[in-house]
């Protein structure tokens, strides 16, 4: 064996266990879900015959497209809320912490070692009827009958994701942040540029990879969460997670449930597709500025 | 007031950031708060 074979097959050896990892965990489980989309409820004909009936029947009803429609929005609306929410935050760790961006990394990091599922129940407890915001609205005059509207909302589904998702939103914003050369901001300043020119013309368009990579950490796990939406999205903040989570559960339909899983996925491929592309242009564009 | 404003426009990010943390805590302090109530319902004021 050359020296030349000896380094490939060790960086092949590197891989080995990613890729064992993601052939068992995801490839593997969705080749069963795509095996499963095409087979019938009935457990006797189960892996005999190939049918297309769950496809035809799931995708053929409104209710399917009605929430994958709401699921996309609400994911969208989710992105762009974490985006707002975490920039400024970032780009204060960035530039203007100093000494203290590793103290303030470890207290934006820290509420999320709370359970996911505790934090949603914070929500509810913060906007339910008798929550902490009714009783102060109510205690202050402000409103006489406690409001209903603050919970079970997409609104409010959107508000427990946004929180939810903001560290994913905040690390990779920042590392971006970070990386950025900051003679190129003094050089714009010497040269008469305002801050916000600054900001606008050098920190923005380099941190853009940053701000897609966020984006796809977001998007993604978003648009399948069904948890957040069972626990306070009430009937109008289901999302297509439900459905499906009710077909394999208690329907006890798993064609029915592969269908629109398989269906989804295509549905979110597409915009994720698009994002890929920009961030992988951004990328080169800030590498290139960087050089 | 414009040194006020002025100063408002350069050091807006230190409450914006003051808020953040806030808002990151808040459920996890609710939940915490909700600890010391009695009962299974989600009632305020707490008893």
């Amino acid at each position: 064996m050359t020296s030349g074979q000896g380094t490939l097959w060790k960086r092949y050896a590197l891989v080995t266990p990613l890729c064992v990892t993601t052939i068992l965990t995801v490839l593997v489980s969705l080749a069963l879900i795509l095996a499963l989309s095409f087979q019938t409820v009935d457990v006797v004909k189960l892996f005999t015959s190939l049918t297309t009936n769950a496809y035809v029947e799931e995708l053929g009803r409104p209710l399917f497209w009605r929430l994958l429609w709401r699921s996309i929005v609400i994911a969208l609306a989710v992105t762009a809320v974490t985006l707002l929410l975490a920039y400024p935050a970032a780009y204060f760790i960035s530039f203007k912490a100093g000494r203290f961006k590793n103290a303030l990394l470890i207290v934006v990091s820290a509420p999320f070692f709370t359970s996911y599922l505790l934090r949603i129940f914070g929500w509810k407890i913060i906007l339910g009827y008798n929550g902490i915001l009714n009783a102060f609205l109510v205690d202050s005059g402000i409103i006489s009958e406690p409001l209903q509207t603050l919970v079970y909302r997409p609104g409010t589904v959107v508000v427990a994701l946004a929180h939810a998702y903001l560290a994913f939103a905040i690390l990779p914003i920042y590392v971006a942040l970070d990386r950025i050369d900051r003679s190129l901001i003094e050089a714009a300043s010497d040269l008469g540029a305002r801050p916000h020119i600054n900001f606008l013309r050098i920190a923005l368009p380099l941190s853009m990879p940053g701000v897609v990579s966020a984006a796809l950490l977001i998007f993604v796990p978003t648009v399948g969460d069904y948890i957040t939406p069972t626990l306070i999205g009430g009937p109008d903040g289901a999302m297509v997670a439900n459905l499906i989570q009710s077909a394999f559960g208690k329907a006890n339909d798993w064609p029915a449930g592969s269908a629109m899983s398989i269906a989804t996925i295509l549905a979110v491929a597409l915009p994720l597709a698009v994002l890929y592309g920009l961030h992988h242009k951004l990328k080169k564009r800030a590498e290139a500025a960087s050089a | 007031m414009n040194a006020v404003l002025r100063k408002v426009g350069r050091e807006w990010l230190w409450g914006y950031t003051a808020l953040f943390a806030v808002l990151l805590y808040l459920p996890s302090a609710c939940i915490m708060l909700f600890s010391f109530n009695s009962g299974i319902h989600i009632k305020f004021p707490l008893r």
